[in-house]
């Protein structure tokens, strides 16, 4: 099933388990990528994802049918920051950070590389605010317009592309300056 | 757009994501259990300390006792005082009472008494004695 096709399970008039899966097949990889930048953990963002899809059947009947894919990513967000802020997460994020490395396949030279690159990504990230953040990992993973962002925080639209342009501009100068090293 | 390179690579979730999230959906009745447990122990630690000796008290019930004895004969007309007591099934007294009692002509007497008790239950006999 494509993308639209899940997105449009979603919307129909109800939510029912099977449309749920569906919308969770095809939603997941962009969740995911959107809350391991917050929580820096694998196993730690699919589960933040999957309370989100729990969260959503939970309350799907009071959900307006066409909300529903802001509401999810409202809802991982939001988890995500909890999450973060509660638990000692900071703790062990360090190696914990490097657990998506690429397959062996590749030359340790490249992984190494591909590391390093991921830790300055990192490190980058870390440094926005989180009203930037939020913007500029949904922007990159979510798919949704700049409509649909600022529904799902809650700002004007305009907002939502300042904000993006100013979070791109402070991570390349962030990159850049670190490349330069 | 610009030709500057991706800031960021996309990752692929860990597997066993729809698995997870079904178990998650699934009814957990342990975990309701374990929520539950201690809020079951407040509650009936409540109902033993409060509800139930609300339920089970019992204001004080008058029992009056009458009885009818042979009046003592050497002493027919004299006041006296008997004693009229609540014995349990076991014959082991309960309760006591001390009452003044007139005898008369009369071969027998009537001794009245009066006797609060929450629990008369347990007092199905009662016995006359005289002093």
């Amino acid at each position: 099933m494509s993308a639209k096709a899940a997105s449009a399970d979603a919307r129909s008039s109800g939510l029912d388990e099977a449309a749920l899966h569906r919308l969770y097949v095809d939603k997941e990889k962009a969740l995911y990528n959107v809350v391991y930048r917050w929580v820096w953990n694998a196993e730690e963002a699919q589960d933040v994802v999957q309370e989100a899809f729990v969260k959503l059947w939970a309350a799907r009947s009071r959900i307006d049918p066409s909300t529903v894919e802001p509401y999810l990513y409202r809802t991982a967000l939001n988890l995500a920051s909890n999450r973060r802020r509660r638990n000692k997460l900071w703790r062990w994020l360090g190696l914990e950070a490097l657990d998506e490395s690429p397959s062996g396949a590749q030359s340790a030279e490249h992984t190494l590389a591909a590391e390093q690159r991921r830790l300055r990504v990192r490190e980058a990230v870390e440094r926005l605010t989180e009203k930037q953040r939020r913007v500029v990992l949904l922007a990159e993973f979510s798919g949704l317009s700049y409509g649909d962002i600022a529904l799902t925080l809650g700002v004007p639209e305009g907002t939502v592309a300042s904000r993006r342009n100013s979070a791109l501009q402070k991570l390349r100068q962030l990159l850049a300056g670190e490349d330069d090293d | 757009m610009t030709d500057e390179p991706p800031i960021f690579e996309t990752l692929e979730p860990p597997p066993g994501g729809l698995v997870g999230l079904r178990q998650k959906l699934e009814p957990r009745p342990r975990a309701w259990a374990v929520k539950a447990l201690p809020l079951a122990l407040i509650a009936a630690a409540l109902v033993a300390l409060f509800v139930v000796p609300a339920l089970t008290h019992r204001a004080p019930r008058t029992l009056v006792i009458q009885y009818t004895a042979a009046a003592p004969s050497a002493e027919q007309s004299a006041e006296l005082d008997a004693q009229i007591a609540l014995l349990d099934l076991n014959g082991r007294t309960r309760s006591q009472e001390t009452v003044s009692v007139r005898a008369d002509q009369a071969s027998t007497t009537q001794v009245t008494a009066v006797f609060e008790s929450s629990k008369t239950s347990f007092y199905l006999v009662a016995a006359l004695s005289w002093p």
